[in-house]
Formats: structure tokens, C-alpha cells, sequence
């Protein structure tokens, strides 16, 4: 119930990343056809890239959950107030659904400004903090200020 | 910020950099491309439903 509310709320704040000259890029579990048919259907803007094997889940410590992690009470009163708030619903998951998700800022060169793996399916990082992270390394763009 | 634990090792983020995942046109994406002239919040999913 989360993943999807969780993704058009990301989408939502794609600008104020671009603005703090940072990207913003999903990486999702499906294949490139089912992560397009993801991507139309929730009208996401930002780019998502496919890891059916779990690679990269694997690389960055993401973490398989538990039954509690999934449908404990804490993820189940989480969702519901999720999909209030963004109007979206569980559909149907394509990939492991125990499989559960994370966050990292990159500054250029590699150095990691920040990390949030999800403990359980409600954990999803704050989206301020994600930008707070990326604002700090970020040269905001300046094309579109006026030249004086 | 109340951050999290920002800890990735090393091995770790090179070969995430040298990983490459499909867009959803199917054309590669080298991860450490990313993150060569500005920084990226990159957001793993848990699954699409």
C-alpha cells in the first residue's frame, strides 16, 4: 500500500530537487515493460530504473521482511493513512513483495550524504530530509535566473 | 536533518557505481553516472503495487 503513494508523493517533489540541482531516480523490482506500465499509470515524471534480480537492493543493505515487517499493525495503520492522503491503493505487487525498499544521496564523487533503509513496509524516509541531504551537496541551477 | 545512518562501505557504493540497470525503454543506466556532476537521491522501491 505504500510503495505507490510513496512514489507520487517522491514525484511531487521531483521539481524542488531539481531546483536544489540534485536528481531524484527510482529503481524498482520489475522488467522495463512492467516498470513503463508503473510509471504511465501513476503519471511519475522521474525516471525508474528496473533491477529484476535485486542487485543493487542487495549492494545497498536493503532489507527482506519479515511477516511482521510487512503486515505488522504499525505498517497497516501507516498504509491506510498513506493512501488517504494520496489517493492511491495496493494493487497488484510485481516483484518480491517481502523485498522492502531504502533511500541513499550521492554527492559527485561517491561520498554517501545519507541512508534510510526501511526496518518494516511503513518506513519509508522523509521526503524533507531526503532534499535537506541533497541540498547540502547541490549547486543549485541557475538558467532559468535572470542576467543582469 | 534527522538523518539516518549514512554508512555505506566503499566496496559497496564502487560497485553500485559500476552497476548498470535498464530504464523502462530497456537502454542501460550506469549508477555511477548518476552521481558524476550532481548529486542523486536514488529511492529503491519495495515492489509496484
Amino acid at each position: 500500500m505504500h510503495c505507490r503513494g510513496y512514489a507520487v508523493q517522491l514525484d511531487r517533489a521531483r521539481g524542488e530537487f531539481e531546483a536544489a540541482g540534485a536528481q531524484l531516480v527510482l529503481i524498482g523490482q520489475g522488467s522495463p515493460r512492467q516498470t513503463a506500465h508503473f510509471r504511465r499509470r501513476q503519471e511519475l515524471s522521474m525516471p525508474v530504473l528496473c533491477d529484476e534480480d535485486r542487485v543493487s537492493y542487495k549492494l545497498v543493505g536493503a532489507k527482506v521482511g519479515s511477516m511482521t515487517d510487512l503486515i505488522g499493525p504499525r505498517s497497516v495503520l501507516k498504509g491506510l493513512a498513506t493512501s488517504a492522503r494520496t489517493g492511491q491503493m495496493q494493487g497488484r505487487a510485481v516483484g518480491n513483495v517481502a523485498q522492502l525498499g531504502g533511500v541513499i544521496v550521492v554527492a559527485p564523487g561517491g561520498r554517501v550524504l545519507f541512508k534510510h533503509m526501511a526496518k518494516d513496509a511503513s518506513d519509508n524516509a522523509n521526503i524533507d530530509d531526503i532534499l535537506t541531504a541533497a541540498r547540502s551537496a547541490g549547486t543549485p541551477h541557475t538558467h532559468h535566473r535572470p542576467q543582469h | 536533518m534527522a538523518a539516518s545512518n549514512p554508512n555505506v562501505s566503499g566496496d559497496s557504493i564502487r560497485a553500485l557505481a559500476d552497476l548498470s540497470l535498464p530504464d523502462d525503454e530497456g537502454a542501460g543506466v550506469r549508477l555511477g553516472d548518476l552521481w558524476l556532476g550532481e548529486p542523486v537521491a536514488l529511492v529503491w522501491l519495495r515492489h509496484y503495487g
